[in-house]
């Protein structure tokens, strides 16, 4: 598994709204197929937020018993995920060229 | 709610504690925290205690990783080459980056062993010490008979062995904090 792409990954998700972590991790496996280990992204969540690139807030929410730690893309966090989106897109790009210059593969 | 905890994340979690000690008190009740949250919500959910626990892994796996990380950041904000030096090490195994800066520190201080043992020989018999030279032989170290060979160095060894030491301290520091950079995400 690619690191680079679970941290973008997980920069996008937050891009929309502050997230726990067993959100972030139903989403990866569920919308984006990652696989994600449940031991790992904690630790992820960890080494980001030490990095400055998300911040984190126990809530406790008015429909669930315990609190939860939320999850937020902060400036620089943003600033590093529009950079990793543009690697991503131009990473894309070449690929997508690559594979197109192939052609489909013949049985 | 602590009377009513499941026997085995009560000792997941009193284990995950115990394995992230290194870490502030407020940073470790987080940790664990936000594991039990884990666990609870994956149980309200449907799955059970044993499979959501065995999903997150050993605790002291699950809290390596937390410790690494910590590890590698503290060594960076105290900028102190044996906390560096540590840090990088611990990472070697896991880290290309720093498994690289390993290879090369290592080499360089075998070689400043190598030249700097040389050196200190050469004070006590600056006539068979050297880097010595003929149409047989290249090699640093004592010959037998000095009249068989050529001495390259001369008095050139002991600063260039003092060089040596003051290049590889230096290489092991930028090369430590180049790896735990390349590690640890930056602010």
């Amino acid at each position: 598994m690619n690191k680079g792409v679970v941290e973008l990954a997980l920069l996008s998700i937050l891009r929309e709204r502050a997230h726990y972590g067993l959100e972030i991790l139903d989403r990866m496996n569920g919308e984006v197929g990652l696989e994600v280990a449940d031991g790992t992204i904690y630790p992820l969540l960890h080494r980001m937020e030490t990095g400055g690139f998300i911040t984190s807030e126990w809530v406790i929410e008015p429909d669930h018993a315990r609190p939860r730690k939320y999850y937020a893309l902060t400036v620089q966090g943003r600033a590093e995920l529009r950079a990793m989106a543009t690697e991503w897109r131009d990473l894309s790009k070449r690929i997508n060229a690559l594979v197109g210059k192939a052609g489909p593969e013949k049985e | 709610m602590t009377q009513k905890e499941h026997p085995r994340l009560a000792a997941y979690a009193r284990e995950l504690r115990w394995a992230l000690s290194a870490l502030p008190d407020a940073d470790r009740d987080s940790i664990v925290d936000e594991m039990r949250s884990h666990v609870l919500d994956r149980v309200d959910a449907g799955a059970s205690v044993e499979d959501t626990l065995a999903a997150l892994g050993p605790a002291d796996d699950y809290a390596s990783a937390f410790r690494d990380a910590y590890t590698v950041a503290t060594s960076l904000s105290s900028g102190r080459t044996p906390h560096l030096l540590g840090a990088l090490m611990r990472n070697v195994a896991n880290s290309v980056s720093a498994a690289v800066a390993g290879i090369v520190i290592l080499g360089a201080w075998m070689f400043t062993l190598m030249i700097g043992n040389v050196a200190l020989l050469k004070i006590s018999d600056p006539a068979h010490v050297g880097l010595w030279k003929s149409d047989h032989f290249f090699f640093i170290g004592i010959i037998d008979d000095p009249s068989t060979g050529r001495e390259l160095l001369g008095p050139w060894l002991l600063p260039i062995a003092l060089a040596s030491l003051v290049i590889s301290l230096l290489l092991t520091r930028w090369l430590a904090v180049w790896a735990l950079r390349r590690i640890a995400p930056r602010r």
